[in-house]
């Protein structure tokens, strides 16, 4: 049975190998660090719902405090879920989030699953895993913040988590959800961010 | 006393010689009070619409400003004419060593970029090989594990061990080991170089009526295309007011100029 404890993070990793900057602990990463949790929470929701039928998303009106559904009454309901108590800054990535899902169609198959590796002693949570139109499997990971380098890291080490339990993807995209309620992506397909995955999974086994 | 720009300037334009047309108009104006100032104050109160009375005050003022503007132009000029002058020797000097210095960067980008291009492509393939040694490998090394406890579990009576040996036996065969990926070091790499690379990512129209089609049909925004306005203009001035195009409304202003040979 695995041991959870003995597991490290991929982010954490990212961090102790140097690649990715330890975050100082100031007022206003914490409050970024928060939003992008919430932003998570709430593209799961829209993702889960909105999944088998993207274009349904064009439909999605987002006014003022409200944000519902002007075409699919099934949906209503999710979307009165994140009604109460909602976030009005929120909305934005939701736009944000709207404009991703149109101009990247895809079917998710997989949505925030954990996966936990004892043998390389390693756990990670990609955000999506889903199927293109012409069948491509793609790893989709959805970022709040501006693009940095070791952002192809984190996804080529969620690949190889992924690939160890027989999902092999093709093309990791990170998702940049914006605040003025923009989007871009970039997708990644090097073989080489692999092979320098491995190379810091090896250094970690071998400081285990 | 010293003299204030504002007031240099007044000065300057006082020296400017002025034609029947102007006395006129600077007659239809009053002097504003204030020493040395040339700039009149207007007799004509333009939030007011005209009347009989004024229209003629008006066309008076438009001739007498046209032509105080050309003189003031040409006044400037010239004084501005000896600095152009400088200006236009040093402004050569600027581009023909600017221009030289930016050959050499563009000459060794080209270059650079194209190595960093070489590597990328050479490291995608050297990965995509190690990746798959490093997975033959560990596959490998995962059935003689395999096998390795397979063999002990013929032989093993006790049974605390071979349930040991069970459990062991199904982590080896759901967990292969790690690949061990090996990989040269990056001869492009830019970690300890004075420079940094950043892409940048632009576009070329190839077929404007398929991107127009496009934003017709709704797939690109109607930002992506922009309206040829000076041949819009052009052919507006052409038609005049039979100017007809979808989409466009017809803008006419009116300009007064002085009439020839009327000084």
């Amino acid at each position: 049975m695995s041991n959870e404890r003995e597991l490290t993070r991929v982010t954490y990793l990212l961090r102790r190998a140097g690649i990715c900057k330890e975050i100082p602990d100031t007022p206003q990463l914490r409050h970024a660090a928060t939003r992008g949790t919430r932003v998570h929470s709430l593209s799961e929701i829209f993702d889960r719902h909105f999944d088998s039928r993207s274009l349904s998303l064009m439909g999605l009106e987002l006014r003022g405090r409200e944000a519902y559904s002007l075409t699919n009454d099934e949906n209503a309901g999710a979307i009165n879920r994140i009604d109460r108590g909602f976030d009005t800054t929120l909305i934005p990535y939701l736009r944000a989030l709207q404009q991703f899902r149109v101009e990247f169609p895809i079917r998710y198959t997989r949505t925030e699953e954990r996966i936990d590796d004892v043998g390389l002693g390693l756990s990670g949570c990609p955000d999506r895993v889903g199927v293109q139109p012409d069948g491509t499997l793609t790893l989709v990971d959805y970022k709040t913040g501006n693009e940095y380098p070791w952002h192809k890291y984190q996804l080529a080490l969620y690949a190889v988590l992924l690939d160890r339990i027989g999902i092999k993807v093709t093309q990791r995209v990170d998702a940049y959800l914006q605040k003025d309620g923009s989007s871009f992506f970039t997708v990644h397909d090097s073989a080489v961010d692999i092979a320098e995955a491995w190379t810091i999974i090896n250094e970690h086994l071998l400081n285990k | 006393m010293k003299t204030t720009k504002q007031e240099a300037v007044i000065v300057r334009m006082q020296n400017i010689p002025t034609s029947p047309s102007l006395k006129k108009a600077r007659v239809l104006v009053e002097e504003s009070g204030m020493p040395g100032h040339w700039f009149p104050k207007l007799k004509l109160d333009l939030e007011q619409p005209l009347n009989k009375s004024t229209f003629s005050v008006a066309t008076e003022l438009i001739a007498g400003y046209r032509e105080l503007r050309a003189s003031a132009v040409k006044m400037y000029d010239e004084m501005l004419k000896p600095l152009n002058e400088k200006r236009k020797v040093i402004l050569k000097w600027k581009r023909e060593n600017v221009e030289s210095i930016d050959d050499v960067l563009e000459r060794v980008t080209f270059r650079l970029s194209e190595f960093e291009k070489q590597v990328e492509h050479e490291r995608e393939e050297q990965a995509t090989k190690a990746l798959e040694t490093a997975s033959e490998q560990a596959s490998q090394e995962q059935s003689e594990i395999v096998r390795d406890i397979e063999d002990a579990l013929t032989f093993v009576q006790d049974d605390t061990v071979r349930e040991k040996l069970e459990a062991d036996l199904v982590e080896a065969k759901k967990s292969p080991p790690p690949l061990a990926v090996v990989m040269e070091a990056n001869p492009a790499s830019m970690n300890d170089a004075p420079i940094t690379g950043t892409d940048r990512f632009s576009c070329k129209v190839m077929d404007h009526v398929l991107l127009a089609e496009a934003v017709v049909k709704g797939t690109v925004p109607p930002d992506a295309i922009q309206a040829n306005q000076p041949w819009l203009n052009a052919q507006a001035r052409k038609e005049k007011t039979f100017f007809s195009l979808p989409g466009c409304e017809l803008t006419i202003t009116r300009d007064y100029k002085r009439k020839g040979g009327r000084s």
